[in-house]
């Protein structure tokens, strides 16, 4: 788990520090890297934060590749080779126009530019720990978008996407503490809590640790309280009557992902949130339950624990295109 | 310094203001489509809040913004033929789901980063680095499929994730 971070602090890398990083790369990508060279790599990773944000910045792009959600080398190929031959008239319709710099600014996928413009985030698989100035502690999940906002009338957390706790801690100024998704305006009191906002569809739900959290829509004056040990879900409508919370929702800041008597289905969609690429469950054994407590660092062991204590075959169409369906026959 | 520093704010507020009508009706000009001028429109004007996208010295505004926007209307045309190539081939393949449209993006998506990511490598390394990391072949096997040594392998891997680290870089 990396350290608490601020935006913004990366060291410059040198040409030496850039060779080396693709060397330790590259034979770490070899499928044979000895535990003992394993060690070595760590090691140095350690001795250098230069190392360290240039061994990232591959990583990063690792992910991006890992992205590649049921894409194979044998896909990729044929469909770079055939948009290949339609480069040269797509650039021709920009002849004339005066083709300069332009490409620049390629791979800015929209997370890569939601990212750049968002104060902190944990990518996939990523949990990251802050404390913010005034000793309020926030962890994020993986998959989270989250800004921080503080002036002299309030301090503001905004949640872009994803999944925080929030541990608060009282002001010395005395400024009220909002955390903002784009469904809730949430307003603790003294209060440890989770919030996770995924998508507008689902809207946000929030699950109370200890004390109280008032929560609003957005623009709405009517506040309904939650208090410790219940949940609510808000979205584009209504925000639910709080209820007891019955799941572990904070597990994750453990590393764990906790199941009592979990739909497989439920299970799989939310083991794809710390994964690259596409995991699927069949309809035909989403219903089977299931319990236990599985460690989030290896979700491969994951799934490979589930072939083993349910009926089900888990299929790697490639490493990132996985589907959980019933067994053969 | 994050993006979200106030005078960079106030800068692309301004040139927002000034500029915007007129580019839509640029890119409206290039693509014939007013929803998808409007949104390429819109991404121009978000790329400014990118660190380091705006120069200190900002002579020609317009200059300035129509190189961004000829850049993304370059991607658009190009993910549109991605979009197109990837289409045919995923109906070629059987698939024991069928693809929601959300899985199609994304498959979408990661073939245009990749696309970006590989041009300009020869086709034996894009090869090598697609075996490597989209199969997660160990450099043996890949060596063995394509009847190379492992140290081909890896000087391909090299010159590949060189590749990577400088698009990761450069801004």
């Amino acid at each position: 788990m990396p350290p608490p971070s601020a935006p913004g602090d990366t060291p410059a890398i040198g040409d030496d520090v850039r060779r080396q990083a693709i060397a330790w790369f590259v034979e770490s990508q070899s499928g044979s890297m000895s535990p003992l060279r394993q060690q070595a790599l760590l090691q140095w990773r350690q001795n250098d934060p230069c190392h360290e944000a240039a061994w990232n910045r591959l990583a990063s792009m690792e992910m991006l590749s890992r992205g590649a959600a049921g894409v194979n080398s044998a896909l990729a190929l044929d469909v770079l080779q055939q948009a290949g031959r339609q480069r040269r008239r797509t650039l021709k319709l920009l002849a004339g126009a005066g083709l300069t710099g332009g490409l620049l600014w390629q791979l800015r996928d929209t997370w890569l530019v939601r990212q750049a413009i968002t104060d902190h985030h944990a990518g996939i698989g990523e949990r990251r720990d802050l404390r913010l100035p005034d000793g309020t502690l926030v962890s994020l999940n993986t998959r989270s978008l989250l800004n921080v906002r503080y002036d002299e009338h309030a301090r503001r957390l905004i949640l872009a996407q994803g999944e925080i706790i929030v541990t608060t801690a009282s002001d010395p100024q005395g400024r009220p503490l909002y955390v903002e998704t784009p469904a809730a305006r949430l307003r603790p009191i003294g209060t440890r809590f989770i919030v996770r906002h995924e998508s507008d569809a689902l809207g946000t739900r929030l699950s109370v640790n200890a004390g109280q959290v008032a929560v609003s829509r957005p623009a709405g004056t009517e506040e309904i309280i939650v208090a410790a040990g219940q949940y609510t879900r808000i979205d584009r409508h209504d925000i639910q009557p709080p209820q007891a919370e019955t799941g572990s929702p904070a597990a994750w800041a453990d590393g764990l992902l906790i199941a009592t008597r979990m739909r497989l289905g439920d299970f799989v969609q939310e083991l794809a949130r710390y994964r690259p690429g596409i995991l699927r469950c069949d309809p035909a054994v989403a219903d089977l339950r299931l319990t236990g407590s599985y460690p989030l660092a290896d979700t491969d062991r994951i799934l490979a624990a589930l072939a083993q204590t349910l009926p089900v075959r888990v299929t790697y169409r490639t490493r990132y295109w996985v589907t959980v369906g019933a067994l053969a026959g | 310094m994050s993006a979200t520093d106030p005078s960079l704010r106030a800068t692309v507020e301004t040139l927002y203001q000034e500029h915007h009508p007129w580019l839509r009706g640029w890119l409206q000009r290039k693509l014939g489509d007013s929803a998808q001028a409007a949104d390429l429109a819109q991404d121009t004007f978000v790329r400014l809040l990118l660190p380091r996208a705006v120069p200190q010295d900002l002579h020609s505004p317009r200059a300035y913004l129509l190189t961004i926007a000829r850049s993304l209307l370059i991607n658009h045309w190009r993910r549109r033929d991605i979009e197109r190539a990837c289409l045919d081939a995923l109906a070629a393949r059987t698939a024991e789901f069928a693809l929601s449209p959300e899985d199609t993006r994304q498959i979408v998506d990661t073939l245009v980063a990749l696309d970006k990511l590989l041009h300009g490598l020869g086709p034996q390394v894009q090869h090598i680095f697609l075996l490597s990391q989209l199969d997660g072949l160990t450099y043996p096997e890949i060596a063995r499929r394509l009847g190379l040594s492992v140290s081909q392998v890896q000087r391909a891997m090299t010159k590949a994730i060189g590749a990577c680290f400088d698009f990761a870089t450069r801004d």
